[in-house]
């Protein structure tokens, strides 16, 4: 049997946590610039605000119903996952974490899987104060449809006898299901297949006939035979991008210069991090879509690297000629892209005959860095080009303080 | 269980990581050497399920808790009348003991019963226990 756990309104039960007041009541956390609504609480929901709206356009919602507003503060979110995924680890030997707030947990022998979901369920939101819901099935599929019901109902729902699973599915809705997208589902519902029940109930050789793999692998899950198997060591990343949005549009050379240095830098430090080095890097610079009235353009360049490398100084140097290639004068940009691929395992790193590489002192140079930001916070040294002032930088006006990674920021009892 | 707890050297004080190993001295406490105690060892037990609040007066100094004391709250220690606790009251976070008798619940800033807060019925949120506190004194 397999569980998914998953966090209620993960992003908002972060922020009440250390905000109690707001248990109850309606709480929205914007995305990265405060741009649009990313998660909502349940009282949002009912009040009607969609998720991705615009904040500016719901502005005025959000007064009359008194929302509570958010930034959406990554750090803190990442680190009340980790708590919750460490607890739930303690149950099994075998998790696969799916996302920031869901988690499959193999319970294969284990018996009283009522009792002992509910074990978990109790331990995780007593130890992390965070609310999870547990979905335990044969199968993934099944399991996400379990969590879905278990959701609505005490936070716990077992399936597992063919009757509970039958009796869920009769009024599943089939685009609902995990793993089945807008255009499969419409595929579905023009075949007049409405609910996950009447895609279980046909015969397996029609579905073998007419429906793609997907479609035969959906039955299977359905039928409680496990398709999809718990992913349980990480492949490596054969790339990695850095990109955000700026705070405001810019066409300054100099904020570019800056915005696409910090960028290089972050990537740089996160290649270090997973003990890669960069073959190839990528430059892209991207005005805003969504702004017709305004000139647009994305021009874009592939930078190969003679040395495959992950310090700071040496991608930041790649980045920038990248920067200078592809700038263009009159746009006012949105966004800058900083991608790095071709990673291969930094103690495979080939030296190159033509090539004099003098980069081990760059080396030695961001590892040193990196002890110091890691001590001191991050950014606390970086490279000049990076910028001091960086007006580009995120705008987050309803950022919640660190409380649980910055010792400033603990909070004060009376 | 046993559990290691790394102790970051502070590399200003200490730029050499052991001066020991400097000039090939053979100590003859080498074969007696054992991992020198540190105070995380005692105070957190569960650091995946610790958190940590800081005292703003010293309301609760009968208890020891002084402004500027740490408080340490593992979320995994259950919650009982008689323990000092972090709780939040009209969105104010406070640190007091919690009594919970036939005639309601309290919170109480030391043992007499006069200076409790009668707290039945109000809408509190207790965050946890607190497990330690530490207070600053020659700093």
């Amino acid at each position: 049997m397999i569980a998914l756990a998953d966090c209620n309104n993960f992003y908002a039960s972060c922020e009440r946590l250390f905000r109690p007041k707001y248990i109850g009541v309606p709480v929205v956390v914007l995305s990265n610039n405060d741009g649009c609504v990313i998660a909502r609480s349940n009282e949002a929901k009912e009040i009607g605000i969609v998720m991705g709206a615009p904040y500016f356009q719901i502005k005025d919602i959000i007064k009359e119903n008194n929302i509570a507003v958010f930034s959406s503060h990554y750090t803190l979110y990442g680190d009340i996952s980790a708590r919750v995924m460490t607890n739930l680890a303690r149950f099994t030997p075998e998790v696969e974490v799916y996302s920031i707030d869901e988690c499959f947990l193999n319970l294969k022998g284990f018996d009283n899987l009522q009792d002992y979901a509910t074990e978990i369920r109790t331990s995780v939101v007593t130890n992390t104060g965070i609310p999870i819901s547990l979905g335990v099935a044969p199968t993934k599929v099944l399991a996400k449809v379990a969590n879905k019901k278990a959701k609505k109902g005490n936070g716990v729902m077992v399936l597992d006898s063919d009757e509970k699973i039958s009796k869920i599915l009769i009024d599943y809705p089939v685009e609902d299901l995990w793993g089945i997208g807008r255009q499969y589902a419409n595929k579905l519902i023009s075949m007049d297949i409405k609910t996950a029940e009447q895609l279980r109930q046909l015969p397996i050789d029609w579905v073998q006939k007419n429906l793609t793999i997907v479609g035969v692998r959906m039955w299977r899950e359905l039928w409680g035979e496990s398709c999809i198997p718990l992913k349980l060591s990480l492949d490596p990343k054969k790339g990695m991008c850095t990109s955000r949005a700026f705070g405001k549009m810019t066409g300054d050379y100099v904020e570019l210069q800056e915005a696409t240095a910090s960028y290089a830098s972050r990537l740089a430090m996160k290649l270090r991090r997973e003990a890669r080095c960069a073959t190839v890097l990528s430059v892209r610079l991207l005005t805003n879509r969504f702004n017709p009235s305004h000139p647009q353009c994305y021009p874009s360049i592939t930078v190969p690297l003679a040395h495959p490398v992950n310090n700071t100084n040496d991608i930041i140097k790649a980045a920038l000629f990248g920067l200078k290639k592809i700038y263009l004068r009159g746009y006012l940009f949105q966004k800058v892209e900083v991608m790095a691929t071709g990673l291969i395992p930094q103690n495979e790193v080939q030296l190159n005959i033509f090539d004099k590489f003098d980069g081990i002192k760059y080396d030695k140079l961001s590892q040193i860095m990196d002890k110091v930001n890691m001590h001191f916070g991050a950014g606390t040294i970086k490279i000049a080009t990076e910028g001091t002032k960086q007006r580009w930088t995120l705008r987050r006006d309803f950022l919640s303080p660190e409380y649980t990674t910055n010792w400033d920021d603990i909070i004060k009892t009376k | 269980m046993i559990r290691q707890i790394e102790i970051p050297r502070n590399e200003f004080i200490d730029t050499l990581p052991d001066p020991g190993k400097v000039s090939g001295f053979v100590s003859p406490a080498e074969d007696y050497k054992q991992r020198r105690l540190h105070i995380a060892q005692r105070i957190v037990n569960d650091p995946i399920n610790t958190f940590y609040f800081e005292a703003d007066d010293d309301q609760m100094k009968y208890f020891g808790i002084r402004k500027g004391s740490i408080i340490v709250v593992d979320k995994s220690v259950k919650v009982r009348s008689g323990n000092i606790v972090v709780c939040c009251v009209d969105d104010e976070w406070l640190t007091r003991k919690l009594c919970v008798r036939n005639s309601g619940t309290f919170l109480c800033i030391n043992d007499s019963m006069g200076a409790c807060i009668n707290i039945t019925g109000k809408d509190i949120t207790v965050f946890g226990s607190v497990t330690w506190t530490c207070s600053p004194h020659n700093i």
